[in-house]
């Protein structure tokens, strides 16, 4: 059929009219003439070659994946979506030749705990030789279900090995701690539905455009990046590379709050006791008790039936399917749990309940299980779940691990 | 003044409005409604 170029009045038949040059198509007012809006076939064909040189100029260049300031916001509100973007883009467009790429998935725990920066030199050490790549996908917050989504983008970087960090309390699927939120929706690909089916078909369907579709699988990256370029927010501060004292971390945690912080904290560590570090914790990580205390308020024990042991098995059988070497790390706990008598700040058993469920699901996958429950001593947490950034030396430990299994 | 219709112009014009066909779609997607941005970990 004629496209719309050829169904325009021309200027010969019309030769008062002032037509300017009609770009858009739109039917109006153009020095007398009406054109048709319909465009082409042809137009439309060369409109999506467009689309596509579009996509690939946005979502496989530095214009997505350059440095950002919003990405290292501070703000504890958008630290989840800076944290899935940089998960994104270690995944999309990091290229690396070391014939050992380690990929970390999990949450706070990890990401805190074995930073690139910590892990790299530690494995360098116990392993001379070429640079082991560590990928470090960790994003604060992240339940099981988010795991299992990020999981689905493990081929971008042919791990040579995955260590699944998880904690007991992953194991929960409770308002305060979700088995998914914010990083499965903007991270979810795939035809199938997962292990926690989406609760909405609009919800399916945007999985099967963010499949199919890059720029859509990465818009809101791409707006927030954009709008990072136009209007940078102040005071962007990257984690630091390394952690030297207590005071640095609690001065990047904490800012102004940072001295009140460093001094119960060192009170602590002159009597050192569950009550005290309880105290410690109230001057700086008011939220972080509470929501151990509504965890522990909504804890029950775990069982491989239950939605998080569904969706543990799924992840565990993604890795295996791609014939990915894993690790399934339990990660440390804070010894002081065990003064914790009156049950305020964990479930007594509940750590062993999830320790066998986390220990049958690897042994049907035939995954390493290590169990790092008891690796670290007290003054190497942070708070009742995280250990202490590089100070704590969990590197240590972790990449012996590594190392390990590597070599087995 | 020109014309889209003169002959000589018909393929310049398609490009341009498939170009601004791509871009408007390419908005559209960027700036549409997303997951939100705003998510409040409680971890600490």
């Amino acid at each position: 059929m004629a496209g719309g170029a050829e169904r325009y009045t021309s200027c010969a038949s019309f030769p008062n009219a002032t037509a300017s040059l009609d770009l858009a198509g739109g039917r109006g007012y153009a020095g007398g003439v009406t054109r048709d809006p319909t465009p082409s076939p042809l137009t439309w064909a060369l409109a999506l070659v467009f689309l596509a040189l579009l996509d690939g100029v946005v979502t496989r260049t530095s214009v997505l994946w350059g440095p950002t300031a919003f990405e290292h916001t501070r703000d504890i509100r958008k630290v989840v979506f800076a944290q899935t973007y940089q998960a994104a883009r270690k995944l999309y467009a990091t290229t690396s030749a070391s014939p050992a790429r380690i990929a970390l998935l999990g949450n706070s725990r990890i990401w805190l705990a074995a930073r690139e920066t910590f892990l790299q030199p530690e494995l360098a050490r116990l392993a001379p030789g070429p640079e082991t790549s560590v990928y470090n996908l960790g994003i604060f917050g992240a339940g099981l279900g988010d795991m299992e989504v990020v999981s689905r983008h493990l081929g971008r970087v042919r791990p040579s090995l995955v260590v699944l960090a998880i904690g007991s309390s992953d194991l929960l699927a409770t308002p305060s701690s979700p088995l998914e939120g914010l990083p499965a929706r903007l991270l979810r690909v795939g035809w199938a539905d997962g292990p926690l089916p989406p609760r909405h078909a609009v919800d399916r369907l945007d999985r099967w455009a963010r499949t199919v579709w890059p720029l859509y699988r990465f818009h809101e990256f791409a707006r927030a990046a954009l709008e990072d370029r136009v209007v940078r927010p102040t005071r962007p501060e990257t984690f630091p590379d390394h952690v030297r004292s207590t005071r640095a971390i609690f001065a990047y945690m904490h800012g102004e709050q940072a001295a009140a912080v460093e001094q119960a904290y060192r009170a602590w560590r002159a009597r050192p006791s569950l009550a005290a570090f309880v105290d410690y914790l109230r001057v700086g990580s008011s939220g972080h008790v509470e929501m151990v205390r509504n965890r522990v308020r909504e804890a029950t024990l775990p069982s491989l039936e239950s939605p998080a042991g569904r969706v543990l098995d799924a992840l565990l059988a993604r890795l295996a399917a791609n014939g990915w070497r894993a690790v399934v790390l339990l990660m440390p706990e804070n010894p002081l749990l065990d003064g914790d008598v009156a049950g305020e700040y964990h479930v007594a058993g509940f750590s062993a309940a999830a320790a066998d469920v986390i220990r049958t699901l690897a042994a049907r996958h035939h995954f390493i299980l290590v169990d790092g429950r008891r690796w670290l001593p007290a003054e190497a947490f942070l708070d009742l779940d995280h250990v202490l950034p590089e100070l704590s030396g969990f590197q240590r430990p972790l990449a012996a691990e590594i190392v390990r299994a590597l070599r087995s | 003044m020109l014309s889209a219709a003169e002959p000589g112009l018909r393929l310049p014009a398609m490009v341009v409005r498939a170009l601004l066909y791509a871009l408007a779609i390419a908005a559209l997607v960027i700036f549409a409604p997303g997951a939100q941005h705003v998510f409040i970990y409680q971890g600490f």
